[in-house]
């Protein structure tokens, strides 16, 4: 990764009581933006709170630079939090709530109010800016945070399960506004979720968290194409050879044809074509196994038993 | 729901997180609270019968009015001329304790409670807002309405005193403002610190307006009687309650007569060491509920 990282965590590890919410969590986040996969009590908002500054952890974490336990007024004012839970202000209207969080960041009284009407429009609660909160629809309520979170224009943005609870009009919308604010606004995102199409819609990275650790990090093309390591190879030729060559070479292959070719870690298509000339076979078709998105999923979900494995209330 | 994506702009200007996150806080929480109707009506009313009523003594009441022969008559009951002001505190200070109970139990004990029930606190701390900074604008805002209740009057009582005296007195009479302030400035620290502390423990509103109701009747009643009679035979110990704590305040400092508070003998001689001691412990009970509580909360919550 050349640019700077956004975020930095080396060996980052939180317990709750005997809950292990993160073991030795080691992430670099680039710019753009990256979404945070995993299942409910992977650890995903855990992470989120320590890099906030909220909750103490054993191990390293930076986020722009400046760590979160020394700095936290520092990270925080450069931060938008949009939080899972409810979070909102009773008996305030949505213009007060997202202006008060505009103060609590340090922005004086009247650019608050004049960022607080600007946001809400851009959210899509223009109309309904003095309503009182509490009437709002979940939906609404979720545009509200997202409002409160970019009301100070943070340069980065922590958005925790943003389209929970939201229609399939509302979630596309919210993850538009997301997509933009990362495309045309230049924000640094850090989008939490257990859906993938969300952060693979919104986000170029991902990281993808299990159980309180990292199972999986990178390009999110790289989890749904054949980048990850797997071909499907057709040769001409005596197949049963090609699979030992390979086999020889470090990689797997199921002997049949096509076959199935998972490539060891950091090698290239280079090693298939050595492999095939030292069998005597022609290469006639290389296709990468595009895994569904149920596949990679389950990648985040089942790997120690299913989505239960790790369960807490660390998520 | 329309989006409107030219709405979004780069804000230039320039944040200043450490600057007053306290009285921010504050500001909003007041703002909101001032929106139940029932705080507002006994917060009105409470002031203005304050205003009515010391418009009336100071006018009937002085030396060389219409009214002598009422004078007359407080004078034998004990009460000079020249103390009308510290009389008319002194008044102040026998019946408002139960409102003041009552607007701690509207208004404090829904700061935190509420933020609680809404999962808010995220959205505080999620800021470039510390602890101190919490408990400090949640204090303020409770503090307010108490100020409002308890230390608004006397200094109206002044102010109104002054301007219909015929001689000027703002100068001579400040000694007793200062001695009507204090009782209510050690009221608002122990009935507010007590209100949060109690908040922080519920999540509900109502449990918290309650639990502190309850709170004052064993520590007002019950844990006074108890100590007293039960434990320690000695009467000084109905002083402990943290009501009475400020009332003893204003007794020893605006010089009620003894005959006054004929159901608490050990008051007058316990004096202000007792009455500090008591509105210390009962503040540092709050409080440390209070903060305990939030450092709890902030990491589960």
């Amino acid at each position: 990764m050349d640019a700077p990282a956004i975020v930095s965590v080396r060996a980052l590890t939180k317990r709750f009581g005997a809950t292990l919410a993160l073991d030795k969590v080691d992430v670099e986040i680039g710019p753009g933006a990256t979404g945070i996969l995993g299942p409910n009590g992977a650890g995903k908002t855990t992470l989120l709170r320590v890099l906030l500054g909220l909750l103490r952890a054993e191990g390293e974490a930076a986020v722009l630079g400046l760590a979160p336990a020394r700095s936290p007024r520092q990270v925080r004012a450069r931060i938008g939090y949009m939080p899972e839970s409810e979070c909102l202000i009773p008996g305030l209207g949505a213009v007060d709530i997202v202006a008060f969080t505009g103060r609590l960041a340090g922005m004086p009284r009247r650019d608050a109010f004049k960022r607080a009407h600007d946001v809400l429009y851009y959210v899509g609660l223009g109309e309904e800016r003095y309503r009182d909160a509490r009437e709002f629809s979940q939906g609404m309520q979720q545009r509200l945070k997202l409002a409160a979170a970019l009301v100070h224009d943070p340069g980065v943005l922590f958005l925790d399960e943003p389209t929970n609870g939201l229609d399939p009009k509302g979630r596309e919308e919210m993850l538009t506004l997301i997509r933009e604010m990362a495309e045309r606004h230049a924000k640094h995102v850090l989008l939490c979720s257990h859906l993938l199409p969300d952060v693979e819609q919104v986000c170029r990275n991902v990281v993808m968290l299990r159980a309180g650790r990292v199972a999986r990090q990178g390009p999110i093309r790289e989890l749904t194409s054949g980048e990850h390591g797997s071909w499907l190879v057709t040769v001409r030729g005596e197949a049963g050879r090609f699979g030992d060559a390979l086999r020889a070479a470090g990689a797997e292959g199921n002997g049949a044809t096509p076959l199935l070719v998972r490539l060891p870690q950091g090698a290239g298509t280079e090693l298939l074509f050595r492999a095939a000339r030292e069998a005597g076979v022609q290469v006639r078709g290389l296709q990468p196994v595009r895994r569904s998105r149920e596949d990679v999923s389950m990648d985040a979900v089942d790997e120690r038993g299913g989505p239960g494995a790790g369960e807490s209330d660390a998520g | 729901m329309p989006v409107d994506r030219a709405a979004y702009r780069a804000w230039d200007g320039a944040a200043r997180p450490s600057a007053g996150a306290a009285l921010v806080i504050a500001g909003a929480m007041i703002r909101r609270i001032l929106r139940l109707k029932l705080v507002r009506w006994l917060l009105g009313t409470i002031t203005i019968g304050v205003c009515v009523f010391s418009s009336v003594i100071f006018t009937f009441m002085r030396e060389g009015r219409a009214n002598r022969r009422v004078a007359e008559v407080l004078e034998r009951l004990g009460y000079e001329q020249g103390s009308l002001l510290a009389w008319a505190n002194r008044s102040f200070w026998t019946w408002i304790g139960f409102w003041a109970v009552l607007v701690a139990a509207l208004t404090g004990t829904r700061l935190i409670a509420e933020d609680r029930r809404a999962k808010a606190l995220p959205l505080y701390f999620s800021r470039p807002v510390t602890l101190l900074d919490y408990v400090l604008g949640k204090a303020l805002t409770a503090a307010f309405f108490l100020a409002v209740l308890l230390c608004l009057p006397p200094v109206l009582m002044y102010v109104i005193d002054t301007a219909l005296s015929p001689e000027s007195v703002a100068v001579s009479h400040l000694p007793i403002l200062g001695r009507s302030l204090l009782p209510g400035l050690v009221a608002v620290a122990v009935l507010g610190s007590l209100a949060l502390g109690v908040s922080a423990l519920c999540e509900k509103p109502s449990h918290a307006a309650f639990l502190f109701l309850g709170l004052l009747f064993v520590a007002h009643v019950m844990l006074p009687r108890m100590l007293a009679e039960h434990i320690f035979d000695n009467n000084d110990w109905l002083a402990i309650s943290p009501v009475h704590c400020a009332h003893r305040f204003a007794i020893e400092l605006l010089e009620v007569p003894a005959q006054v508070d004929p159901d608490y003998p050990g008051m007058r001689a316990l004096g202000f060491r007792w009455a500090a001691i008591g509105a210390t412990l009962w503040t540092a009970l709050g409080f440390g509920l209070l903060v305990s509580r939030i450092r709890t909360v902030e990491v589960v919550g």
